[in-house]
Parts: C-alpha cells; sequence; structure tokens
C-alpha cells in the first residue's frame, strides 16, 4: 500500500517514489554545470538489473551511481492514455523495431525503472531445463545453478511482494483463459507478479498510478537512494572510461526527452572499483562497442520472445478495463511447442490499433469494446539475430523468425482461436495477412492451420530480449566471463540480460533480478577482500 | 524535424477516415492531433520520423494511385477517403500495409488522448451496473 512518509523537505510523501534524500537525484533535464564526480561502483542503467545491482552494493557499503537515460517517472505523473508514457517513457517514442525479413515493434522502457515501468511485473524463476542447458551447452557449470540462484529469487520475492493475482482483481479477460485451459486439460494458472495493493485497474502497460506495482522505480531506486547511493537521470552514457585494460568510469551526457538540442552538460563519473553495464540487450553491445571493446561476439546471438495476439469479440461482457493487465497464463506447452499462453488487457487505443478495418467497421468494434478479450502467445523463438551500431550510433537490430518458429505461433494461434470461441466468442481477430481479418465460426480456425510461413504475413511484437553479450568462460565465443567482468576489461561487468546464452520461454525479470543480484554480490565480496588485501 | 501544415491537415483527413467523427454515440474529435504530431516528430528518431511522414504523404496521395482520383485525401469525399484507407491496410506490398497500419496505430493514440472518448469507449459505467446487479442477485 501507499506509504504516507515525511520527507526531508517535509512534504507528506504518498509514494516510494517521493521518499529519498532530496539531494540523491540529479536530474540530467535541469542540470546546468558539467558534473564529475567519484564512486566505488558506476552502474549504468536501472533497469530489472541495474536496480537490483545497486541496490545490492549500497547494502554492501559502497558508493554507488546509477545512471538512466531517460526520466524519472512519478507515480503522480502517471497518466492513463498510452501516448503520455510512450512518448516519455519508452525509446525511440515506441517507434523501435526489429528489422529482418519482417519488422517488429521493440518496445523498451526509457526511463528511470526501464521496462519495469510499463511490464506487468510478471515474475518466473528461471527453469531448471535452461540452467541445465546453460551449464553444460555453454559452459556456465555451477556459476548459474538453482542452488546458487535460489536465496536470490527468495529475497526478491520477499522484497517485492511476490504473490499470484487475488481472485478480486482477477477480472474477465484473465478468469476466462483459466476456465478454458481447465475444459482442456491445459494447466494454467493466475500469474505471480511483484505488487503490493493492486487495484485491478490494468493499467500496468501505462504504469501503475498507485504505485502498487513494484517496478523498479518504485522500490529499488529509491530504497538504494535512501542507503545512500545517488541517481543520474536523463544522462546519457557516452562510454565507459577503460584505461590500461581497466574500467574506471562512464562520460555521459545530459538528455532531454522534448529538446533534442538542449545544452548538453558532461557527466563524469569515475569508479573505483568497477563499473556495472545493465543497460539492456540492445544498449549494453554498443555501449561496450563505445568503450573500445572489439570481442567480434559482442552483438551476437541476440534472441527474444516474439509475442503475437489474439482479440476477440465475447457474448458476455469481458472489461478488460478491470483486472490485472496480465493476470493468467500456461506454460503447458512451454517444452512440447516453445509457447506459453498469457492473457494481455489492452488499452482501447491498443485495441484500436489490432483491431481490423477503418471507419464504421472499426467503430463498431470500439463500439463492443466491454465485451473484448485479448490473449497472447509468448514465442520462444529459436531464430538468433544480431545487435549492431547503424549510421548515426542508432541501434539496429535484426531478426528473422525461423520456418519452425511459424509454424509453432500458427499452432498457438489455433489454439487461442479454438479456446475464445468454445468461451463464446462471436468473432476472433486472428492478425494474420492472407486469412480473413474477421472470423466468426470456429470451423473457419482450420484456415490458421495452413497460414503462410512468412513473418510479413504476421503482427509479432518483442518485448524480452536476450543474449548479445552472452556468458561463457572462452573468450573466443562469449564476451562476459564467469565472474561476470567482460573478457577485455577488467571491473567492467555486465549484469543484464545480454549475458543470458539463450532465451527463457517465461517471462525473464525475476531472473534478470537474481542473476544481477547474484553477481553484485560476488563483486562486492571480491572488491572487499581486495581491499583487506 | 516538423510538418508542415498541409501535411497535418492530410493527416487530420487521413485519421477521420479510419475514426470517423461520429459513429454509435462515440464522437471523436481531433483537437489532440496537431500537438501530439508536433510531440511526436520531436520525440521519435530522425528515421522514425521520416517513416511517419511517409505514411502521411502515402495517405495524402492514396486517392490519385489507388482511385485514380485526381486530389488528395483531403479533397476527396468521405466515403473515398475510407475507400482508399480501406486499400492502403490491406495493400499486398508489405511496406504500404506497414506504413497505413503505423499511421492507424499513432492516430490511436493520438485520438485517444481525449478524455471523454476513452470514457465513452470502456462504458465504466455498465460494469458497475453488473456488478450492483449481482451484488442484489447474492443478497436476494
Amino acid at each position: 500500500m501507499p506509504r504516507d512518509e515525511e520527507t526531508e523537505s517535509g512534504v507528506k510523501a504518498r509514494y516510494a517514489d517521493e521518499s529519498y534524500p532530496v539531494d540523491s537525484w540529479v536530474d540530467g533535464e535541469t542540470v546546468t554545470n558539467d558534473i564529475d564526480e567519484s564512486f566505488d561502483f558506476v552502474v549504468v542503467g536501472t533497469g530489472a538489473a541495474g536496480a537490483v545491482a545497486a541496490h545490492t552494493l549500497t547494502c554492501a557499503g559502497f558508493s554507488v551511481a546509477m545512471v538512466e537515460e531517460g526520466p524519472w517517472i512519478k507515480t503522480r505523473e502517471v497518466g492513463e492514455d498510452v501516448y503520455g508514457v510512450f512518448k516519455r517513457g519508452m525509446r525511440d517514442g515506441a517507434t523501435q523495431a526489429i528489422e529482418g525479413r519482417a519488422f517488429m515493434p521493440l518496445l523498451q522502457g526509457r526511463a528511470v525503472g526501464g521496462s519495469t515501468l510499463v511490464n506487468s511485473a510478471i515474475a518466473w524463476r528461471t527453469p531448471a531445463d535452461v540452467l541445465h542447458d546453460w551449464s553444460k551447452d555453454f559452459g556456465l557449470g555451477d556459476t548459474l545453478s538453482e542452488e546458487a540462484l535460489a536465496p536470490h529469487f527468495d529475497a526478491l520475492e520477499r522484497d517485492l511482494s511476490v504473490k499470484s493475482v487475488d481472485d478480486d482483481v482477477l477480472g474477465e479477460n484473465n478468469a476466462s483463459l483459466l476456465v478454458e485451459a481447465d475444459k482442456r486439460a491445459i494447466q494454467a494458472n493466475a500469474i505471480k507478479r511483484y505488487e503490493k495493493g493492486c487495484r485491478g485497474e490494468a493499467r500496468c502497460l501505462t504504469g501503475c498510478p498507485h504505485g502498487a506495482k513494484q517496478g523498479m522505480n518504485v522500490s529499488y531506486v529509491p530504497w538504494s537512494l535512501a542507503k545512500g547511493a545517488r541517481l543520474f537521470s536523463s544522462c546519457r552514457v557516452d562510454k565507459v572510461i577503460v584505461e590500461n585494460g581497466r574500467a574506471i568510469g562512464v562520460l555521459a551526457t545530459t538528455t532531454h526527452v522534448f529538446r533534442a538540442r538542449a545544452t548538453r552538460k558532461r557527466v563524469h563519473l569515475r569508479a573505483r572499483h568497477g563499473v556495472f553495464v545493465a543497460a539492456s540487450t540492445i544498449q549494453t553491445p554498443n555501449v561496450l562497442r563505445r568503450s573500445g571493446l572489439r570481442s567480434r561476439d559482442i552483438g551476437e546471438h541476440f534472441q527474444a520472445h516474439p509475442g503475437i495476439a489474439c482479440g476477440g469479440v465475447m457474448s458476455s461482457p469481458v472489461h478488460m478495463e478491470f483486472g490485472a493487465s496480465q493476470g493468467a497464463e500456461s506454460t503447458h506447452f512451454r517444452k512440447t511447442d516453445r509457447f506459453k499462453l498469457e492473457t494481455i488487457s489492452m488499452p482501447p487505443e491498443l485495441c484500436a490499433a489490432r483491431m481490423p478495418g477503418i471507419g464504421t467497421e472499426l467503430m463498431d468494434k470500439l463500439d463492443r469494446y466491454p465485451n473484448v478479450a485479448v490473449w497472447a502467445v509468448q514465442l520462444r523463438a529459436e531464430a538468433k539475430g544480431t545487435v549492431r551500431k547503424g549510421w548515426g550510433g542508432r541501434d539496429v537490430v535484426n531478426l528473422t523468425l525461423t520456418k519452425n518458429d511459424l509454424t509453432r505461433a500458427r499452432t498457438a494461434l489455433g489454439l487461442m482461436a479454438r479456446m475464445m470461441f468454445d468461451h463464446g466468442a462471436e468473432e476472433i481477430w486472428p492478425g494474420v495477412y492472407g486469412l480473413p481479418s474477421v472470423m466468426t465460426s470456429a470451423d473457419q480456425v482450420a484456415l490458421i492451420d495452413d497460414a503462410p510461413l512468412d513473418p510479413r504475413a504476421y503482427s509479432f511484437v518483442a518485448t524480452h530480449l536476450f543474449g548479445a553479450s552472452r556468458m561463457g568462460p572462452d573468450p573466443r565465443s562469449s564476451v562476459v566471463g564467469l565472474d561476470f567482468a567482460t573478457h577485455e576489461a577488467k571491473n567492467l561487468f555486465v549484469v543484464d540480460s545480454s549475458v543470458f546464452p539463450t532465451n527463457l520461454g517465461v517471462n525473464p525479470q525475476h531472473s534478470i533480478m537474481a542473476i544481477a543480484r547474484c553477481a553484485a554480490e560476488r563483486v562486492a565480496a571480491n572488491a572487499k577482500r581486495s581491499a583487506v588485501a | 524535424m516538423t510538418l508542415m501544415s498541409f501535411e497535418k491537415r492530410w493527416a487530420h483527413a487521413g485519421l477521420s477516415a479510419i475514426y470517423p467523427e461520429r459513429a454509435h454515440g462515440v464522437r471523436v474529435t481531433f483537437d489532440h492531433v496537431d500537438a501530439s504530431l508536433d510531440e511526436t516528430m520531436l520525440v521519435v528518431p530522425w528515421r522514425s520520423g521520416m517513416g511517419l511522414r511517409i505514411a502521411i504523404w502515402m495517405v495524402a496521395l492514396s486517392p490519385i494511385w489507388l482511385l485514380m482520383r485526381l486530389g488528395t485525401i483531403a479533397s476527396v469525399r468521405a466515403v473515398d477517403r475510407q475507400r482508399a484507407l480501406g486499400r492502403l491496410i490491406s495493400h499486398r506490398n508489405y511496406f504500404v500495409r506497414q506504413l497505413a497500419l503505423l499511421f492507424k496505430a499513432f492516430g490511436a493514440l493520438w485520438v485517444f488522448r481525449d478524455v471523454k472518448l476513452r470514457e465513452a469507449v470502456l462504458r465504466r459505467g455498465e460494469r458497475l451496473i453488473t456488478l450492483k446487479r449481482k451484488d442484489a442477485g447474492h443478497a436476494a
């Protein structure tokens, strides 16, 4: 629940992001002078990985600076419309896309809290089969074993109050998936999330207006500040300074969302013990490149979980505006068919973009919004892509789904469509080019089974991203060693999902946080040992 | 990168074909579109801004190359606007289709900044009435 606390300025703080020492936050949008400060550690990025690493290091007694490219959007500033959060809190105003044979929109938060500001806060421990593969096939050994990660998962679940969605806030969109899965003996469950006092307003995707969702912006970031860390928001890291093969600080430039040509100030943050890069799978490889690292593996082995949604008009009200944004899921097919089913309650604007048709046809469908349900498939794609630096320094991400990926997506879409019709859908929208945009009977679903295996026919969206600076013992086939330091530069640690050797098949935030916590704890212990020596 | 006033007019006309002003008692206004267009062009990278501009030009000239009508999207009748946009959205060329979908998606973001429209579509009141009826049923 929101807490009422007295801040140093004497103002009552209702939310966690209003309660921190006043001089601990430097907002790059308002900085007027160059900055030069020294810390034990500098952490690049404040998403799931960076915020947790910063908190762990701060708790271990080190002075820590967190550097974030985006602004800090406070709980009180969160609005209901998607445009508001897209323009301010999403990278490239949410116009980023994976290129390949087809374009795939790529949604990444670019704000304090990173994507945890706008995701559904889903907690999944790293599956044992994935850890086993990493250990055996990628030479990670016991570095990231179940036993090594368990205490970190336990701590995170305590801190962030992980629990299954309560029945009170489940909502009809989520409940209907559970009912249909049960009828077909498909294992499904209410989703476990990080939340304290969710009111079921289905607004996770635009930022929680009540501070109930435990994103990093209302948890580990302000908690780190309270323990002495400093936050530099709206500061884009130009490079990590590497001298004599050792990371000694970062150089950043202040930014402003709406003023591209604003007076830019230079931010120089020195790091006595090391620099943690947790800028995300897309940005981390290019930060490493800009810092002078030359490993051929930087930017390789990129993987994702492309998602595809199926909407439909039900015979009875669904009211997606009530209930957890994502409250039900099934991992029944994760191992056999590499996909996960889940619900996603879309706000009207995202629904309108996804609904077929235009003009009166579209308005007819919007008029039936209270009866609309949306379910989605999250695909554990086998395709591998690249992250490169493009013209003007932009990130260029390339990935083309394989025939196997598309076959699985097609199977999953067909299953969802049949489940929706069984649940009383009057019509469904498969969203596959070449098929009817509206299907009104279960008989038509057979068409999905023969849908073209061309990625351009589908409307995938990528959210979960992995690899591109992967971990391994051999510098010839990996970027980061088993101690989380890059093979090329000492004291330069990478702790986000870019070190993951593969994708997971489940939502990655929990794994990212646990691995970052594990890494920070080990690095902190080593730093203390070397200080004593 | 900023849009010229005639480009904004084209965007308005295109959006009015996708989201007509009046349908089923839902009134769509375009009050936020101009400011949103300016802001969007400011926030997105140069390449994305160029994509959006190309989408607007494509929509603007679609009556000429899709309907053989001499005029831009802003100068043809509402029914022709809808025909042109409908063809763009389902065009067999992938890039044309994607640009049209980009235009439709951004249009939704801008149009739904209107609180009244959002409330009209959500119809939260209906859900409360349903809940009250359910509660009354349980109490009985």
